[in-house]
């Protein structure tokens, strides 16, 4: 498939402080690709990058085949992008920073103002000024500038952040409506897995400025760990019943016990019978599966150092 | 040629609504208001005795007809000027990190170098406009003030020099539009400006305001032929180059420099 953005090597070095180390990543057609990392991982800089706000210490980028410059112009006529918090001109209305922008990105048709806000719900504030918006709507204006005019690529950075919970689902929404029916390209970033879990096709993980781990997103699920939780009167006295059985249990941070035995846990009727057998009756016994949150943050634990 | 009607439209929208553009209207009709009013001080000294600190003021006229008024005039575009140029110049430019909007037109197909061009167009015709209303508003009231000793001569003369002043002026400007790229803000630049205003001073004093790109627009507003005053030819290279270093210096910035 068509490798619509490309890194190669991708490198960003501020005096001491390496800011992206040689990142390599291809982005396909139609795909959602989700950038996770925590605040300071390295995201913002590969994105201003990719977009040429930023030159590379070292290494590539390519979008649609063509090496990304400063100067670059012809690139960004298909390119929609978000950049942090958006902002825009305080004194002027959303419809006047959207005319602004619809002008400089060269669009013909007059009615994209219109139709874009539309889109995003921004009618009813069209004659606000934009330093009167809250800070939800104002994100919706970053957005409609950055889909103003139809991109094939899109480029957002938390594009979510402000958004109460229903408009975070309308975003992702119109995102996957983007990507599947139209054929978009998205490159999105965010530090919270939960919710680029929910619409990037694939992911990749960046902690210290290094890309740790690339995934599908169907490969999620099993990559999160299960544990089996158990719960008793006296769990000492069940730890060293199942110890007797050879099965090692390990204490947790609420006073429980917990075994990560792939076998016990597909099985846990076993642990079970051990116990009642030996006149223990547990409270609590249940599979409990790692959140995506315990994932990401116990994978650039174990890799990002 | 697309690319810059379109640019310059975008950037007449930013500055149309604001109230900095107001202010700035505002304030250079109010200063040839005041000179004029130092004049009618100055021409009724029973009005100068009782006023104390303006009276002493209202001296500096030399003479109290049109020939010592449009001497103040003209002083007064090349300092002012230089102040309020240099404020329109950081504004226009670094506004654009002060509201933080400085991303969104980074990567456009209308490129960044016509969006600085824009800019410069437009610094121009702002700075134009304010010229143009401290000169009617002063001839304005000059006349309703009823100074004497107009000659068609003189006013020719006021004329031509008020606006080459203006003109040199704006020479100044790119420099301070380097500036705000540069310290990616608006304070930067205006404290570059009065910096190099009190330079002036100073280098004027030992004789070498000729050679200052930040005296030269004073040194032609005031008595041309005072020695150490004299503007040669180099004088107007100096000038003309400040321009142009400043302008690519800022071209370089945009095209070139991280922009966070």
């Amino acid at each position: 498939m068509e490798n619509i953005i490309k890194t190669e090597k991708l490198t960003k070095k501020y005096k001491d402080v390496l800011a992206v180390s040689e990142i390599s990543l291809n982005v396909r057609k139609g795909e959602i690709y989700g950038f996770l990392g925590l605040n300071g991982a390295g995201k913002t800089t590969t994105i201003r990058m990719l977009l040429g706000m930023i030159s590379p210490t070292k290494g590539k980028t390519f979008i649609n085949g063509k090496e990304v410059h400063s100067g670059s112009t012809d690139l960004w006529k298909e390119i929609g992008y978000l950049v942090e918090i958006p902002y825009s001109y305080p004194g002027l209305t959303v419809r006047e920073n959207l005319e602004i922008i619809r002008q400089l990105r060269l669009i013909n048709d007059k009615n994209a103002v219109t139709t874009i806000m539309d889109k995003l719900r921004l009618t009813q504030y069209a004659n606000r000024k934009a330093k009167n918006l809250s800070l939800g709507n104002s994100q919706r204006l970053g957005l409609a500038k950055a889909l103003i005019h139809n991109p094939n690529i899109i480029i957002l950075d938390e594009p979510t952040n402000g958004l109460d919970p229903a408009g975070i689902c309308e975003i992702r929404e119109l995102l996957i409506d983007l990507a599947k029916n139209k054929g978009v390209t998205i490159f999105i970033s965010s530090h919270i897995l939960g919710e680029i879990s929910r619409f990037s096709t694939r992911i990749g993980i960046i902690h210290n400025g290094k890309l740790i781990q690339e995934m599908n997103t169907s490969q999620l699920e099993q990559l999160c760990q299960k544990k089996l939780k158990i719960n008793t009167k006296n769990n000492n006295f069940a730890k060293s019943v199942l110890q007797q059985a050879g099965i090692i249990a390990t204490d947790t941070p609420d006073n429980m016990l917990e075994i990560q035995n792939e076998t016990i846990i597909n099985n846990p009727e076993s642990i079970a019978s051990i116990l009642v057998n030996n006149q223990i009756s547990p409270s609590l016994l249940n599979v409990v599966e790692e959140d995506l949150e315990s994932y990401f943050l116990r994978t650039i634990g174990i890799k990002g150092e | 040629m697309k690319n810059i009607s379109i640019a310059l439209w975008t950037e007449y929208m930013k500055i149309r609504k604001s109230k900095i553009f107001i202010t700035t209207l505002i304030i250079f009709t109010v200063i040839p208001m005041m000179i004029s009013l130092m004049m009618v001080v100055s021409k009724n000294p029973e009005i100068a005795s009782k006023l104390g600190l303006i009276g002493t003021k209202a001296k500096m006229f030399g003479e109290n007809d049109w020939k010592g008024y449009f001497g103040l005039m003209s002083q007064l575009i090349a300092s002012i000027g230089l102040l309020g140029f240099g404020f329109v110049t950081a504004w226009v430019f670094g506004r654009e990190h002060s509201e933080r909007t400085m991303k969104d037109i980074l990567a456009l197909p209308v490129g960044r170098s016509y969006i600085v061009f824009a800019k410069f167009i437009i610094i121009f015709i702002w700075c134009l406009i304010l010229t143009v209303v401290t000169y009617s508003v002063g001839v304005l009231i000059g006349q309703v003030i009823d100074i004497p000793g107009w000659s068609p001569a003189l006013f020719s003369d006021f004329s031509k020099s008020f606006f080459i002043t203006y003109f040199l002026t704006l020479f100044l400007c790119s420099p301070v539009a380097y500036l705000a790229g540069y310290s990616r803000g608006i304070i930067a630049p205006l404290g570059f400006v009065l910096l190099t205003m009190i330079f002036a001073q100073f280098v004027g004093l030992v004789g070498l305001g000729p050679f200052f790109p930040w005296a030269i627009p004073g040194l032609f507003s005031v008595a041309k032929d005072a020695p150490g005053f004299q503007l040669h030819h180099s004088s107007y290279i100096i000038l003309a180059l400040t321009f142009v270093f400043g302008y690519l210096a800022t071209l370089r910035w945009w095209q070139h420099a991280d922009h966070h």
